[in-house]
């Protein structure tokens, strides 16, 4: 083989090789600035919601009888503790009054305005509990697509029943 | 002038594309691993969190209820503890040196605390009457 040949077939496939690895190392980072914002929108969203169920599960909400209040304007925290992990039942039936506070209420009392909601109080089977004939639920409907949802648990009582409160959030 | 050949022989072409091979492999194989890191990152915040909260939320609930005496803490860990998780309370009253002993575990619980996986534990204290001071530890651990 001449000198010149050996010296263009081998630039020839340092090339290739060079750009197979380019268009691998692009199509690569593409692929982890997708996965790293998603990864980064999922931790945002637990974290939202597991501040979401601390505040209803050890706070009473500001102020704390916000369940007697007559202008919903005035509540500046929600939470439905009367103690820690126990569920006071007037407050988780003045919650679901949607005369008295609608979801777009309780999203930016949460400060959860991009984000969509459900949360509800269940029996240990998931059997969501009722009061009054009214379902304990409260938010959005829980989306069919396939979509990044967080869902937290926390054991509860509900005034002196075993319960589950239940906090699914989602992007909107 | 001595010629290529002298200094290279005749494979000069394959000595560099063997070179671009050898890095090219390091370059596929180093995004290769950095992929499993990024993609393995994103499971491991959510289980660990949630086992937490809800070891703290059955001891809160264990403290609301008084159960630190009786065998209702079981009750109360069959219907509140998801079924994937183990869970373990062990309990210290008195000195420091106080031997821990188990006050509650699901039937099919191991007896023994795994040490080849994730364990998330915490303490919780308390006053029994007399006084006497408890401290409360639980263990979970996926199934």
């Amino acid at each position: 083989m001449r000198k010149a040949q050996t010296g263009s077939t081998d630039l020839f496939v340092a090339i290739t090789i060079f750009t197979l690895l380019f268009v691998l190392i692009v199509l690569t980072w593409n692929n982890y600035a997708i996965t790293l914002n998603s990864k980064f929108d999922f931790q945002e969203i637990q974290i939202k919601a597991f501040h979401i169920s601390e505040l209803l599960v050890k706070t009473a909400g500001s102020p704390s009888l916000w369940e007697d209040q007559e202008d919903p304007s005035r509540i500046v925290e929600l939470g439905l503790a009367k103690k820690p992990n126990v569920i006071s039942k007037e407050k988780a039936v003045r919650i679901i009054d949607s005369n008295f506070l609608d979801k777009e209420d309780i999203r930016d009392i949460l400060n959860i305005n991009s984000y969509n909601f459900t949360i509800n109080i269940t029996d240990p089977n998931g059997v969501i509990k009722q009061e009054n004939g009214n379902p304990l639920s409260f938010g959005d409907t829980q989306p069919t697509v396939k979509q990044s949802v967080v869902i937290i648990k926390r054991p509860v009582l509900y005034e002196t029943e075993n319960a589950i409160l239940k906090v699914v959030l989602w992007k909107k | 002038m001595p010629s290529l050949k002298l200094f290279c022989g005749r494979n000069k072409g394959f000595i560099f594309t063997l070179d671009a091979t050898i890095a090219a492999m390091i370059v596929i194989s180093t995004l290769i691993v950095s992929s499993v890191y990024i993609s393995k990152s994103r499971e491991e915040a959510l289980p660990g969190l949630q086992m937490l909260n809800v070891g703290y939320d059955i001891l809160n609930l264990m403290a609301q209820k008084n159960l630190w005496n009786d065998g209702d803490a079981n009750s109360l860990i069959d219907a509140l503890v998801p079924p994937n998780y183990y869970f373990i309370i062990k309990r210290q009253c008195g000195t420091i040196d106080t031997i821990w002993y188990d006050l509650a575990k699901d039937a099919d619980t191991p007896t023994t605390i795994p040490t080849g996986e994730i364990v998330v534990t915490g303490d919780y204290a308390f006053v029994k009457s007399g006084p006497t001071y408890c401290r409360a530890r639980f263990y979970v651990w996926l199934k």
